[in-house]
């Protein structure tokens, strides 16, 4: 959409589509960077839309992906979102917001924050659509905070808006568990998000867990087990990086970072984790030969959520994968006392093979069941055990956090008596691969 | 229809800014300024999606320029002005006053826009206009501008590099890098220094120092730039090296990829001739690139993944212990996923052969039928590379089991190559290979493995002739791989079980010699040959046993990932490929920009249809050129496909002889093509010959043409070299010491310039291929100072060229001494 240097071919975005849309025949996502006859086109895929940037010269792929990521971020710190509709009804705006991030293919000024100074539209803000549900998290797996806002609103409707601050700490876990329940690998990635919109930029404080250890395991005393299982209060992470604009100076000593942040959404810090953690589902299967039915198997799936019931998850989703064999599924949904069935639904996906059971709202410690009768097309074989599966669980749970990092404070460096702003400190945890083999 | 439509809209724009143009009074200032800002913005949106609205030029401008203070106006204004400036150089040249007041307005941000759009029309003869605007932007006092007229620079020197030079503005710029206070008018005067080919300035120790020690003063991405210019700075002794790692440790921490990237580039190649600080690095970085790779941004994780398997397979034993980090996650994209499965196979060892394979063997249950295959693949390479670990070979017998035909066929695949290596292990993998009915694998590759392995090891099992037996029969119907398979297998079987054999030999063998395909024919007239001249001769000469293979050729070698290596954190760890393989660099002095050829867009180069590595030639050579093809038009390539056969070939007479007694006379066989090629000439080369585009150019343009030649080419070995966007074909030239500096072209012309160094001489041979699809032939030239090594270059290079052909099936690849990769290891070993 913007050309800087015209040493690529005008039809380079056709190419563009035509290879990434037929990637190996189109069944497979086509790497973010290739080359076609001299020209390589490097891509990020974000809300639907592709950012894609040509040249012709060997450049530093983390670099080129890192700034369409960015450009990505101001997109959605000017627009609100970032979807299609949002880009094709704020061309003008977008064009005086890429003129001034790059200048002749060089990176220039890339915050959102300096770049308000030069940019003159105003942005069309589109509706989020409702049929993403959820309100306070939208979107599961992408960014954390619900609030659709562009950060012009602080600035130019002064007095209006509010002033409001989010930082989220956002974790999602990837956990794999062996046949027999036990967790063969697991991690956790998070990061601490902070969306601003403060006018006059203050500085903030975020004070972390006194009890944070950071480092290698092989470094760490404890070689098999970390925070979990030891009683304290210790969080362990392997590692974690920083956003630019924070200040280590009292990390060191006690654990708070402080920064000035810029407008618009951007991850203070990112961390990693793979100390055990308490997993926050279990489940587990049954495969027999129906009594009653040569034809059949009776599968029984349990999922237990293993967190406190003053927190629920939302949006669980368990896919089973089935095979071949498995001609039909009949579900009876849980008989469990307490829970019962409601807002559980189950779905046979006969094309791809695969029964999805949906909960719209698990409470924490309520156990639920599902019976499926499988009408097997070759009779009950050993096998079929096997072949089930790996399940894959796909959830959110709000106010909950598997490293149990915490924010202590949020602090607001700033002198004003009245200046009140909204202080939001939330807590998601999110399933990133979550998958239980059978 | 669209067009139509297209124009009633450019009607309808153009009445309304005719109307508001006409309505600029005062009165109506305030909305008027609005309507225009809307219907601007409606021409910038019908240009987006691609409609033309160039012949709105003077109605825009007469629209605007009537309402001058609105800033929102003039910058959609200039949007439209430089979207199609290069198309209406005439009309542009009004705009210039406009703009070049602009320059001079009291807001910093204004000046910076209209400087901005002034460098960025692109129109050669407007130059004069523009360099005072920079001279002036250059000093100005606000750095917005300063940054402004700094890219300005180099936008002009890709325009026209004398103005930029004849006006010292590089020597400003060079004052202004060291001496300016804001740090991004700094990172651009490093830019186009950079570009204009002054690099080397960059890297003097008393402008690195400072650069160092202000590096959070700048932007995440010139930190980048500052980071790759210090890569260039060699320092004087170790303790500096310390000094500059200490100062930038932390940037391993910083959130943005290419930052930490451009560190661990920095590092590596700081420590290269240290090596116990060397290693320390790898330590050092592991955590940093782990925390990138989790990230849930799957894009930039696919390059820091990428430069992970790149340093992985330089030092394996660093990733052992971290092995679970590259285990699949089930929400990943398949390019992470392929990349983790080959990162996993570079790591494999002793300490982890057993829990990774055992992880893969999950995989191969997957829906992604890719990854399926990629991880059967991955756990046969581990089988074949750790040897010692027991169960890893069991899995993949288990995965002759799954039901799934692909996953069959890809382990057949797999145990064929691991019995290749170990013959030892064939006890214990016949049992589950002869359980396998042949209907079972359909892919060709498979089948091929498949029979392989039959006739191989025929002897030990039961069934083989009567499993070999049906795919005599629908022999026809069978891929080429699978026949040349089937007649090697029958043949060895043959004397192993000749009673069983028999009639399936004789099946096989007419089937084949009226077979259609070349190899396939050529090859079961030789077994019949052999067979007629002396049954024990044949015997000594097909069924003798196979040596195992010691080691199987990397995809990639040692010597390319060095290279790729060199150029860490580019697009050539990505594309795996040194970046001449990809970057088509027209050969020009190396002041001059790589970005040339489209800033100096004037040249319809693209247009006229003349790919890039063709200015290379002058106009008359380039006619030659095609005249020296076309002239091969005369041969068929029929005709020409029995050139390529070595001159030293068997006698043709006793064949006709033979033909009669089978009845084939009047083929037009001449030569049996599997004859041995003649032993190579003399001619060895520099395996990494290293020449610049400049002399390469200035050679070329030097020397007389000391050879030239046209080579045909059969189909498969055209495919082969356009394949892959000729990266493959540059590969195994580049295996054989033969480098490339330019390729490119379109079908159905593509064109090669290569160069190599004959050991002990010191002259280059340079190269010129035109490889020309209509015409099945390339068309070589060849330049050397030096006249020796001419003729046996020449017969080396119609041996890469016909290699080509073979790289898949049969072909000489064994006697020009290339190692085998495991796929192409079916065909040459039955001689």
């Amino acid at each position: 959409m913007r050309d800087y240097l015209g040493n690529v071919p005008k039809a380079s975005s056709e190419i563009f589509f035509r290879k990434v849309n037929f990637w190996d025949k189109g069944g497979r996502d086509a790497p973010p960077v290739f080359n076609v006859d001299g020209v390589s086109y490097l891509y990020v895929k974000d809300g639907g839309v592709f950012l894609v940037a040509t040249t012709r010269e060997n450049v530093s792929p983390s670099l080129v992906l890192e700034l369409l990521k960015r450009i990505g971020g101001i997109i959605k710190d000017y627009c609100g979102l970032l979807s299609e509709e949002a880009v094709r009804k704020n061309f003008v705006l977008l064009y005086e917001l890429l003129d001034e991030v790059i200048d002749y293919g060089y990176p220039q000024n890339s915050s959102s924050e300096a770049l308000k100074e030069f940019v003159l539209n105003e942005p069309t803000m589109l509706k989020p659509s409702k049929s993403k549900g959820d309100a306070l998290f939208s979107g599961v797996g992408k960014g954390p905070t619900g609030v659709i806002k562009s950060i012009l609103d602080t600035s130019r409707t002064e007095g209006k808006a509010r002033e409001e601050i989010f930082v989220d700490i956002v974790e999602k876990i990837s956990c794999t568990f062996s046949s027999s329940g036990h967790v063969q690998t697991s991690q956790i990635d998070g990061a601490i998000q902070v969306k601003s919109y403060l006018t006059g930029n203050p500085a903030i404080a975020i004070a972390l867990n006194d009890s944070l250890v950071i480092g290698r395991r092989e470094t760490s005393g404890s070689v098999n087990y970390g925070g979990y299982g030891r009683g304290g209060d210790t969080v362990m992470l392997d590692d974690c990086n920083f956003h630019q604009s924070v200040s280590l100076d009292r990390f060191e000593t006690e654990r708070t970072l402080q920064l000035v942040p810029p407008d618009g959404e951007f991850a203070v810090m990112n961390y990693r984790s793979t100390y055990p953690f308490k997993p926050p589902f279990r489940v587990s299967t049954t495969v027999d030969e129906d009594p009653n039915s040569a034809l059949k198997a009776i599968i029984t799936i349990r999922i237990t959520p293993d967190f406190g019931g003053d927190k629920a998850a939302s949006g669980l989703e368990v896919v089973v994968p089935m095979p071949r064999e498995v001609a039909r599924v009949h579900c009876e949904l849980g008989r469990d006392a307490k829970s019962g069935a409601a807002g559980q639904t189950w779905d046979w996906q006969e094309r791809a093979r695969r029964l999805v059971w949906k909960f719209k709202r698990v409470q924490g410690g309520l156990e639920h069941t599902l019976r499926v009768r499988a009408t097997l097309s070759d009779g009950w074989g050993p096998s079929i055990k096997k072949s089930i599966g790996p399940i894959n669980l796909q959830f959110t749970i709000p106010m909950y956090c598997a490293s149990r990092l915490q924010v202590r404070y949020l602090q607001i460096l700033k002198e004003h008596k009245s200046h009140q702003p909204y202080r939001w400190v939330r807590y998601v945890t999110l399933s990133n691969s979550y998958v239980v083999r059978t | 229809m669209g067009e139509s439509k297209s124009r009633g809209e450019l009607a309808e724009i153009r009445t309304t800014l005719a109307s508001l143009a006409s309505t600029s009074g005062s009165s109506k200032g305030e909305t008027a300024v609005t309507a225009k800002r809307e219907v601007f913005k409606k021409i910038i949106n019908y240009i987006t999606i691609g409609i033309d609205m160039s012949s709105l030029f003077m109605q825009v401008m007469t629209c605007a320029v009537s309402s001058g203070e609105d800033v929102v106006l003039k910058k959609m204004l200039y949007l439209y002005i430089c979207t199609y400036a290069q198309s209406n150089p005439d009309l542009t040249l009004l705009t210039i006053n406009l703009l070049t007041k602009d320059c001079k307005d009291q807001d910093p941000t204004i000046r910076g826009l209209a400087l901005r759009s002034l460098c960025q029309l692109r129109v050669a003869n407007l130059i004069e206009y523009i360099m005072s605007p920079i001279q002036l932007g250059l000093q100005d006092a606000h750095p917005y501008v300063r940054r402004t007229a700094v890219m300005g620079v180099l936008k002009v020197y890709h325009l026209d590099k004398a103005a930029v030079l004849n006006a010292g503005m590089l020597e400003t710029l060079q004052e202004m890098m060291v001496q300016d206070k804001d740090a991004q008018v700094v990172a651009n005067c490093m830019s186009v220094l950079k570009q204009a080919g002054a690099a080397q300035r960059l890297v003097s120790r008393s402008l690195v120092i400072p650069l160092l020690n202000r590096i959070k003063e700048f932007s995440e991405w010139a930190q980048c730039q500052v980071l790759e210019a210090v890569s260039g700075y060699r320092p004087s002794n170790e303790q500096e090296v310390f000094d500059i790692m200490n100062v930038l440790d932390d940037r391993l921490l910083h959130s943005n990829s290419a930052v930490v990237m451009a560190t661990v580039k920095l590092f590596l190649h700081l420590t290269l001739s240290m090596p116990p600080t060397h290693q320390q690095v790898l330590e050092r970085i592991k955590d940093p690139l782990q925390t990138l790779i989790s990230r849930d941004h799957f894009e930039t994780a696919y390059a820091v993944l990428a430069h992970f398997l790149l340093i992985a397979q330089r030092a394996p034993v660093l990733f052992s212990q971290i092995y679970t980090t590259f285990f699949c996650r089930q929400n990943e994209p398949s390019y992470i996923k392929s990349l983790k499965l080959e990162i996993l196979t570079a790591i494999a060892d002793e300490t982890n052969a057993y829990e990774i394979a055992t992880e893969l063997t999950e995989y191969v249950n997957d829906i992604d039928e890719q990854l399926a295959r990629e991880a059967v693949k991955a756990v046969g390479r581990i089988a074949i590379e750790v040897q010692d670990v027991g169960g890893i070979i069991e899995r993949l017998l288990g995965f002759l089991e799954t039901g799934k035909s692909y996953v069959t066929a890809e382990a057949v695949i797999q145990i064929k190559d691991l019995l290749r290596r170990y013959p030892t292990f064939a006890e214990a993998c016949l049992a589950s290979v002869s359980s396998i009915a042949p209907e079972d694998l359909v892919e060709p590759e498979g089948r091929a493995a498949f029979i392989w392995i039959l006739g191989e090891y025929g002897h030990n099992i039961q069934d083989a002739p009567y499993l070999l037996e049906p795919v005599g029969t629908s022999f026809a119907d069978e891929a080429v791989p699978v026949r040349l398979a089937l007649l090697a297998a029958v043949g060895k079987l043959f004397f192993k079980r000749p009673p069983e054999c028999q009639r399936l030999l004789g099946t096989v063998l007419s089937a084949a010699m009226a077979d259609a395909n070349q190899d396939v024919h050529d090859r079961a007239l030789l077994y019949y040959r052999l067979l007629q001249q002396s049954v024990q001769e044949a015997e000594r000469v097909v069924g003798a046993p196979l040596p195992a293979i010691s080691h199987f050729a990397e995809e990639q070698s040692a010597e390319l990932r060095d290279r790729i290596f060199d150029e860490f954190n580019s697009l050539a760890v990505v594309l795996r490929a040194p970046s001449a393989t990809f970057i088509q660099e027209t050969p020009v002095s190396p002041a001059e920009d790589v970005l040339a050829p489209g800033a100096s867009a004037e040249t319809p180069r693209a247009a006229a249809g003349v790919d890039e590595g063709s200015a290379l030639l002058s106009s008359h050579e380039q006619e030659e050129a095609l005249i020296d093809t076309s002239t091969s038009n005369g041969n068929s390539p029929g005709a020409s496909l029995l050139s390529t056969s070595p001159p030293a070939a068997a006698p043709a007479s006793p064949v006709s002889a033979l033909d009669d007694l089978l009845g084939l006379s009047g083929n037009d066989f001449t030569t049996p093509a599997p004859a041995p090629s003649p032993p190579a000439p003399a001619l060895s080369l520099d395996p990494r010959p290293l020449l610049t585009p400049a002399s390469f150019q200035a050679s070329w343009a030097a020397l007389e043409p000391a050879l030239r030649f046209t080579h045909p080419l059969p189909p498969s070995a055209l495919a082969a070299i356009e394949a892959n966007n000729h990266q493959d074909f540059c590969r195994k030239t580049g295996a054989a010491g033969i480098a490339t500096m330019a390729s490119g072209g379109v079908a159905p012309t593509f064109r090669f310039y290569m160069y190599a160094k004959p050991t002990g001489g010191s002259a280059m041979v340079l190269t010129e291929a035109i490889v020309d699809k209509t015409m099945g032939s390339a068309s070589v030239t060849l330049k050397c100072a030096d006249a020796a090594p001419v003729q046996p270059f020449a017969e080396l290079f119609r041996r890469q060229l016909d290699a080509m052909a073979g790289v898949d099936q049969l072909g000489p690849a064994l006697q020009s001494g290339w190692r085998l990769s495991p796929r192409s290891s079916m065909g040459p070993n039955v001689l």
